[in-house]
Formats: C-alpha cells, sequence, structure tokens
C-alpha cells in the first residue's frame, strides 16, 4: 500500500479522490468570549505533526472521513473507525 | 533525407540525432556559452550537458544530442550574433570584467534610470533562444498509471529489474528517456546484454516498456511525473526501481570547455552509435577500465588514438600509440582543442597534439531522482547504487532490486553525504552558466562560503544541466576554500523537480481537462444558437443572440429559462426539521405541507454563502434548492454538520437526476394551463406555494417564486423528460411568441427587482444585517449556524451597506466594479449595472458607507450622479408575481 489512501466501505482509494476538510475542531461554547469565537472562526493550529482531521470524499462516497495524519510526512496513522493510540507511527 | 541546416541542407542517416547529422556534416561550434559567447561543442551526448541546445522548427532550447533527426526539419544554433560560427559578442570574452559573478547584485544600482536600459541589452545578449510566442500552444494529455513496480531507466540493472519483478507476479513499467532501450550505447558487451535483456522483457506480458519517457520528478505517493512527446504521465507504482545510470564526472581544468573535448562516452557514443569520427587525433583520459573500451571504439571507428593517459590501476596495454600513467591538466587551443598537457605520475608534463580530448573520468551517480525518493518506497540498482559497476554487478543489483521490489520495499533513505571528490583549480565548472574556478572562488572571498549560498549568487548548478555537471565541484571548491568548516559549507545542495528540462505546454498539461457538465437541455440551446458561459462547474445559457427580445417576452408576455442547473436536494428522516432549523437562519419548523420559504445559508461566521428555497412536502419531508455554484459545496457542508449534530437526517443530491425550468411572464399561466389539467389558478396555487402537478403527461413539483418578478412557475421533474417537456413548452408558447431566455436576461430582470446573486454582490464579509435582509434571520431561534456571530456583528453598525441605485434617463449603465464616491471621497463600488428597458434608467446594486446608505441618497458612480433608491425599482409592491 503506497501511503496516504483513505478507508471507505469500499477499501482503500487514493487522497486524490477526495477533498480536505481541515483539522477537528470542537464546536464553539455557547458562552465563548470574543476572543474565543475569533481564534475558532478564524485561527487553525496548523499542526506540524500528528492530526486528526476530516476528508470529504468527493470523487467517491461522498461521504466525510476522519482520520489521524501525521502532516510531516502523510502517514495516516488511523484511518476512519480506528482508535489511535499515542506513538503508533 | 535531409535536414535545413541554418540555410543549407545536412543528409541525415537512420538513427542520427540532430547532433550526430550536424557533427558528420563538419559542425564543430553548437552554441555560444551563456555569457561571455565562448564557443561550445559537443560534451556529453546524453542530454546532461547545455551545449547542444538549438531551435528546431521554431522550438527552442531542444538538445540536439537526444532529438531524433527527422527529413525536414529546420534547424539553427542560438545565442549568436551574427552566426554562432563567427560570433562578434564573444567580445565579451575579452572582458570579463564587465559581468563579474554576482553581477546582477552589484552593477546597474546607479543611476536608477539606467537600469532597465541595461537590463535589456543585457536579456538580449545573455542567455538561450528567443522563444516564439506566435506559436498556438497544443494540449498535452496527463494520463494517470498504475503499475505496481516502474522502473526507471532501461540498461542492464534496470531490464534485469523489470524481469525479476515480473517473475515475483508484479506489472511492471520501464521508462526510459531514449528512443529505445540501448538506443544509444556503441556495440559491444554492454549493448549485446541491453538487446537480449529488451528482447526477453518484451516477451513478458507483465513489462511494459515505454522508451522516449524522461522521469522528471518523484513526489510522494509515490507519485512519477514522467515527459512523453505528446503527454504527461503521473505514474502511481507501489514501488520504484531506480536505474537511471550513472555518468563520467566533469573534470575542470583549463580549456575544459572548448570544442573537441568531450566526455569518453560522449565520444564513444559518436563512434560507436552513430559512425560518426569525433576527432582525427584523440588524446584519451581513461580514469576507468569501461574508458579504455570508448579508446577502442575510438580507434575502430578510424581515430587515431594518439595517447592513453591511465589513472592507477588502469590497464591500456594495446590501445592507442601509447600510454601514460597521469592525468591531463589543460587543453589547449583557441577556438578547439589542439593539444592536451599531459602530467606523467613522475611530474614531467608534455603536449600531445590532438584536435579530440575524450575525458573517461570516473562514474559518479546520477543523484537526481534518488535524492526526490527520500521516504518513498524506492530502492536503487546498476551505476545508480553501484557507480561504475562492471555488468554482471550491475545485472545482480538490477535482479535483486526487482525482486525486493516485488516484496514490498522499505522507505529509502538518502545515505549521508560523503566528503566531495577533489576537483581542479582552474576551467569552467559551470558550463551552464559560464562560471569558473576563479569567479566560485572570488565568491567564497566576498563572503558566500557555503555551497548552498554559492548556487544562488554565483548561479552555478542552476542553468540547463541543474547541477548534473557541477554541483559536487561546487562542493569541491568550497570545501577546499574553508576545510575547517567542510560539513557547513559542502553540504550537497537542494535538488528539486524538474531533473530534466520542462515545457511550458508540458507543465500546462491537462490545465484545460475540465469537468464541463451540461444540463439535458444543452444541446437544445446549442441548436437555437446559444452563448454560454461557466458558472461553478456547470455551463450555462448566457443569451440566446437578441438579449433584449428574451427581456421583453419576460416582461410583457412570456419566457422560459433552463435552472437546472440549481442544486436539488432532497431531506427526509425524524430530525429533519431540526437540522433545517439549524442550518437556515429563518424558521422551517412552521413550515406547512405545500409552503415554501426564501433561505439563506451562513457559514459560522454569519456570512452569507448561499441561498435559496426550502419547500416542506407532504410526509415530512423537504425540497432544498441552493445554487448552481454551491450544489458541490453545500452538500458536503450540510453533511458535516450533520454529523457534528449527530442527527439522523438523509441528504439526497438530485441536482443531475432532475430537471428545472422556469415558466415566467404575464402568460405564464395561460401557457401552462394548456399543458396540465391540475388547477394552477392564483387561489388554487398561490405565490410562495408549491404542488405536485401533472405537465405535458410528466409529474413535476411546480414552485411558485419570484426572482425575475413576474408570475412564475418553476418546474422540477425526470431529467429524462427534459426534451419532451422543452419542446411542449415552446410549442405552447407560440401564441404569446415565447422566448427561451438566458443569464444576460435573467440578471436584468433580477436586478430590476433588487434581487442580490449570492457572490456577485456579496463578498466573504457579507452578513444579512450588511444586505438589509434581517426578515431572513430569526434570531429567536434556538441555534443555527452563524447566529452567534450575528449577535456580535449586531452590536456595531456596519461599515458599508448593499443598496439599490438608478440614475437618470439618457444616462449609460457604468460598468460593474466602478467606484462610488460622495463629496469627492471614496465610498464605496458598484456590485450589478444595466440599463432597465421597461424603467428606461440604468439600475444597479452598490456598496456604499453606512452613513450615506439610506433611501434617497445621492451618491457618484463614474462621475455621474445616482439616486439610491429602496429595495425595488420595479413592481415595488410585488402585484405582478402575486398575480
Amino acid at each position: 500500500m503506497s501511503h496516504f489512501h483513505i478507508k471507505t466501505p469500499f477499501g482503500y482509494r487514493p487522497v486524490s479522490e477526495f477533498s480536505y476538510g481541515g483539522e477537528v475542531r470542537p464546536p464553539l461554547p455557547a458562552d465563548a468570549s470574543d476572543e474565543e469565537a475569533i481564534a475558532h472562526l478564524w485561527l487553525r493550529s496548523n499542526v506540524a505533526g500528528v492530526q486528526r482531521e476530516r476528508w470529504f470524499h468527493s470523487s467517491g462516497t461522498r461521504r466525510w472521513y476522519t482520520l489521524v495524519r501525521d502532516t510531516r510526512s502523510n502517514i495516516v496513522l488511523a484511518q476512519p473507525g480506528e482508535e489511535y493510540q499515542e506513538g503508533s507511527a | 533525407m535531409s535536414i535545413q541546416f541554418e540555410g543549407r541542407e545536412v543528409p541525415i542517416q537512420p538513427g542520427d540525432t540532430l547532433a550526430s547529422a550536424l557533427y558528420r556534416d563538419g559542425v564543430r561550434v553548437f552554441s555560444r556559452s551563456f555569457k561571455y559567447h565562448r564557443p561550445r561543442g559537443l560534451y556529453c551526448l546524453s542530454g546532461d550537458c547545455p551545449n547542444c541546445l538549438v531551435t528546431v522548427d521554431g522550438e527552442v532550447n531542444v538538445r540536439a544530442c537526444m532529438c531524433k533527426a527527422e527529413d525536414g526539419q529546420t534547424v539553427s544554433r542560438q545565442n549568436a550574433w551574427p552566426s554562432v560560427d563567427k560570433d562578434a559578442l564573444n567580445i565579451i570574452d575579452k572582458g570579463h570584467f564587465l559581468m563579474p559573478v554576482g553581477f546582477y547584485y552589484k552593477a546597474g544600482i546607479k543611476p536608477k534610470f539606467a537600469w532597465p536600459m541595461a537590463e535589456g541589452v543585457i536579456r538580449r545578449v545573455a542567455g538561450l533562444g528567443f522563444s516564439d510566442k506566435s506559436d498556438a500552444p497544443r494540449d498535452i494529455d496527463r494520463i494517470n498509471r498504475h503499475p505496481d513496480v516502474l522502473v526507471i531507466g532501461a540498461g542492464v540493472a534496470g531490464l534485469s529489474a523489470a524481469l525479476a519483478a515480473a517473475e515475483g507476479g508484479r506489472r511492471v513499467m520501464v521508462i526510459d528517456e531514449q528512443a529505445a532501450p540501448g538506443d544509444r550505447v556503441a556495440q559491444g558487451p554492454t549493448k549485446q546484454q541491453i538487446d537480449a535483456l529488451a528482447a526477453t522483457a518484451a516477451q513478458n506480458p507483465g513489462i511494459e516498456i515505454l522508451p522516449g519517457t524522461a522521469a522528471i520528478g518523484i513526489y510522494e505517493g509515490p507519485m512519477v511525473l514522467a515527459l512523453r512527446t505528446d503527454q504527461v504521465l503521473h505514474i502511481h507504482p507501489q514501488a520504484i526501481v531506480i536505474a537511471s545510470g550513472g555518468m563520467e564526472i566533469h573534470r575542470i581544468f583549463p580549456g575544459n570547455d572548448l570544442p573537441g573535448v568531450f566526455m569518453a562516452r560522449g565520444a564513444a557514443r559518436l563512434a560507436g552509435a552513430h559512425g560518426v569520427k569525433p576527432g582525427d587525433v584523440a588524446v584519451v583520459w581513461a580514469e576507468t577500465q569501461e574508458a579504455v573500451e570508448h579508446a577502442r571504439t575510438l580507434q575502430a571507428a578510424g581515430v587515431r588514438v594518439a595517447c592513453v593517459v591511465t589513472a592507477p590501476g588502469v590497464d591500456a596495454q594495446g590501445v592507442g600509440e601509447r600510454q601514460v600513467e597521469g592525468e591531463v591538466v589543460e587543453a589547449k587551443g583557441k577556438k578547439k582543442v589542439q593539444g592536451a598537457i599531459v602530467r606523467a605520475a613522475g611530474g614531467a608534463t608534455e603536449e600531445v597534439a590532438c584536435d579530440l580530448l575524450a575525458v573517461g573520468a570516473e562514474i559518479q551517480q546520477n543523484m537526481h531522482l534518488p535524492r526526490l525518493a527520500y521516504d518513498l518506497p524506492c530502492v536503487l540498482a546498476g551505476d545508480a547504487a553501484l557507480p561504475g559497476s562492471a555488468l554482471d554487478v550491475a545485472a545482480q543489483s538490477g535482479t535483486q532490486a526487482g525482486q525486493a521490489a516485488a516484496q514490498g520495499l522499505p522507505l529509502y533513505v538518502n545515505p549521508p553525504a560523503t566528503e566531495p571528490r577533489p576537483c581542479g583549480t582552474a576551467g569552467y565548472v559551470c558550463i551552464c552558466e559560464d562560471v569558473s574556478v576563479a569567479e566560485v572562488e572570488q565568491a567564497i572571498d566576498e563572503g558566500f562560503e557555503s555551497a548552498e549560498l554559492l548556487k544562488r549568487y554565483t548561479t552555478v548548478t542552476m542553468g540547463p544541466c541543474q547541477g548534473r555537471l557541477c554541483a559536487d565541484q561546487l562542493r569541491a571548491i568550497a570545501h577546499r576554500k574553508t576545510p575547517a568548516e567542510a560539513a557547513r559549507v559542502a553540504a550537497p545542495t537542494t535538488l528539486r523537480p524538474p531533473v530534466r528540462p520542462i515545457k511550458m505546454e508540458q507543465a500546462a498539461a491537462g490545465a484545460r481537462h475540465h469537468i464541463e457538465r451540461h444540463t439535458p437541455l444543452h444541446q437544445k440551446h446549442l441548436e437555437m444558437g446559444a452563448s454560454t458561459l461557466w458558472a461553478g462547474p456547470w455551463k450555462r445559457i448566457f443569451s440566446y443572440g437578441d438579449m433584449q427580445s428574451e427581456y421583453e417576452a419576460v416582461r410583457h408576455r412570456v419566457g422560459v429559462i433552463d435552472v437546472g442547473t440549481l442544486g436539488k436536494f432532497l431531506l427526509a428522516g425524524p430530525d429533519v426539521v431540526e437540522f433545517l432549523e439549524r442550518i437556515y437562519p429563518m424558521r422551517v419548523a412552521d413550515l406547512e405541507p405545500g409552503r415554501l420559504r426564501y433561505g439563506l445559508m451562513l457559514e459560522e461566521g454569519g456570512v452569507i454563502i448561499d441561498d435559496g428555497t426550502v419547500c416542506a412536502l407532504e410526509g415530512g419531508a423537504f425540497y432544498c434548492t441552493v445554487t448552481t455554484s454551491g450544489a458541490e459545496r453545500l452538500e458536503s457542508w450540510m453533511l458535516d454538520w450533520k454529523e457534528a449534530w449527530g442527527l439522523d437526517v438523509f441528504v439526497v443530491n438530485q441536482t443531475a437526476s432532475l430537471a428545472a425550468v422556469n415558466v415566467a411572464g404575464p402568460h405564464a399561466r395561460d401557457l401552462l394551463e394548456k399543458l396540465t389539467d391540475d388547477p394552477i389558478d392564483k387561489e388554487a396555487f398561490p405565490y410562495l406555494r408549491h404542488r405536485r402537478i401533472t405537465v405535458n403527461g410528466v409529474s413535476c413539483l411546480a414552485i411558485r417564486l419570484g426572482f425575475v418578478g413576474e408570475l412564475a412557475y418553476e418546474l422540477h421533474f425526470p431529467a429524462a423528460h427534459a426534451v419532451e417537456m422543452w419542446d411542449a413548452i415552446l410549442e405552447a408558447g407560440k401564441e404569446w411568441d415565447i422566448r427561451p431566455f438566458g443569464l444576460d436576461a435573467q440578471r436584468l430582470l433580477r436586478l430590476e427587482k433588487g434581487h442580490i446573486i449570492i457572490s456577485q454582490d456579496t463578498d466573504f464579509e457579507t452578513t444579512p444585517w450588511k444586505v438589509s435582509m434581517d426578515w431572513a434571520v430569526k434570531l429567536d431561534k434556538p441555534e443555527f449556524v452563524g447566529k452567534a456571530a450575528l449577535i456580535r456583528a449586531q452590536r456595531r453598525t456596519p461599515r458599508e451597506m448593499l443598496v439599490p441605485w438608478k440614475m437618470d434617463p439618457g444616462m449609460a449603465a457604468p460598468p460593474e466594479g466602478s467606484t462610488v464616491t460622495i463629496g469627492g471621497s471614496l465610498a464605496g463600488r458598484v456590485t450589478s449595472s444595466k440599463m432597465s428597458y421597461v424603467l428606461g434608467h440604468p439600475v444597479g446594486l452598490a456598496w456604499v458607507t453606512s452613513e450615506h446608505a439610506t433611501e434617497g441618497g445621492t451618491i457618484t458612480i463614474g462621475g455621474a450622479p445616482a439616486t439610491i433608491g429602496g429595495h425595488a425599482f420595479y413592481d415595488p409592491e410585488g402585484v405582478k408575481l402575486r398575480a
């Protein structure tokens, strides 16, 4: 398996079939301050390392998938549905 | 067979390249060097050096040694005046001080006005060919390929690897930049072995050999980018074997760039593969046993080998007139080689007269591709792994690599940088950019100590060879000048793709591959003479040729527009109402079946991203439309929120399966009554309602909306019935002189009503407050996307507001994008502007600073006065659309 394929119910598909949906972020709490709201809207952590993120299978199953990836190597550490264990890289 | 070369015919023979044909014909100077216009001749004959770049049939910078000679080609040399043979610009070579290294950073700084002029002259004098800009670009195909194993290089190692990988049950692709495996190798054991392996591989159904295919980069995936004449390949293998070979080291000594100095492999290629004598009297410098074979090849071609200069351990017994253990320290000659200074091992030097100096230096790996393969499943074989290895060793390393690739490869890790091999102290380091050892040393003295800095300052390694010849030499000089800090100054410079030259048209391969979506009526529109425009992935109809008559049909009689590109979604499920309440800022829960409501869609920042309608269907489902360009994005957007909220909803995208047309105009009802038996009168089917009715025998969801401001029925029905429905409507409408109308007419129709188009009139900061659509937002709902941000935004007055404006009759409609001024100060911009036929004056929408955005206020657009209006100029009470 060459790397950066994403597991779907129809097998592993190359990342070129997906659109990036960004890092997974907690929802903004209702009582958030202005600063927290601005950070939530506009700031991303842009991690150089392990990141939980979303991908939409736009040229395929048209579903969302959540996976864990090392942004430095593009190695998928946990495919959708798999548990990510710290240090499993 | 012949080619046209600078006004004369040059005969060509089968198997010729342009280089071999021209050399046979007596051409010795192939180019003039980049800066100093020094004469340059053939050197590597393997596509690695910059010396033989010529213009072929108008295409510049073609490597003559890699280009197959074909009957009728027109070939000329470049970068010289009046000719390459007698280049007047060579005068620059006498005045190196005028163009010192780092020239761009030093000269022409003052006076400032002089630099553009000087630059113009330099640009004309320096550089390579001039491209023909009249040339129409070709469409180069971009093709994805998915072999299991990709082998780069079809030499002994590469073909052995391919056979072994195929033996292991893998589908193998072999690419090689030559026209055929072994095509350019001189007769001998290597050639025989390649021919035998290629014949075996050709019989193997698991192996595909693609000659004429140059790998120019390796990327993650892994993905290998490869160039062919009319194609660019994106190859996605699971494992890569790099067998791209090695090359003789570019030796540096005074005169090393003179015509007549060859790499020994190049000279042997000319003699052995093309039957062209590279010279009459040769000195061969053999640092390897392989080079002794090249001397034999030259002898066999009739070259008198006056002397073979051997490195210790190389046996040249019986080859050439005499053998000297030692080295060549200089090539003598003015415009071509006339002799070689040989220094024997004992230290005595002598000059040997010759017109050919074949330098058979030590073999180095071609490290360009391997260095790009870091962290990818890749293995090296042959000279790429063990430079200068014997044939059986190369074959064995290939077999092992192929077996490993078949079983799955570990990730390749670049070997640690080794100390660069020592290089000469005078001569040209970089023949691409014309940089001598002295110039590099001068740059080091100026403080640019490390190879990375030297590269940028001197441009060594940055020419057409991309460092093939000179990268190690640059490191060696840096190392020599600052030996105490070798690790810092002599680290290898970064290599980047492309490793072979790429044409602009190849770089643009696939750029014009668009998925062009058409509605089922597209062909009908084209038959009626429609012009089209892009709308997201769709080609939509702009006009059928006469926008005004299309417009007038809608305003006064009846028209029909294809709106099949609208995003159409069926939503159902236990939580559907909750879901819609959260994705729309208006209320949905109170919509009874048969009713509909206009809805904005906001992102979390409260910015409008789309708009459309929500229809409540019988049985608890909903039918939602969104804009043409929003459909793709909004499907994933809705699904994302659905998962975030954990709601039980099904979102079915019916955009492609349903067609839609909007029949609009005072006679819309009259027309439809001819096609349906269902009641569609004002009482049974009022404005802002929808009904399922049968039109022309097809069950349609009919929706009464008012985007264009007239009585209108939007029909949504299965796409398979689109053509017959369209024809029936046009036929039924004949008595009112119906016209199909396009987007151009629709944009004016809606503008007269003051209706906005998302993304034309709005931008990435537009909240509903700024477009006075407070009515479309219900802040008393518990939750919807963007609510928190809208509440925050409410705390302060928006900087600007979108307002409708009109001008007096007789004025021309200003261009969209015009600036708005008030009292001479900038106060906004126009987003939509058109001449209203029915009102007789220009109308439009504009952003205007909030303090001036009041109805009745006067603004200035492009010097002309305009008045801010209310919400609509045409039928402000909405009587017509409620008809």
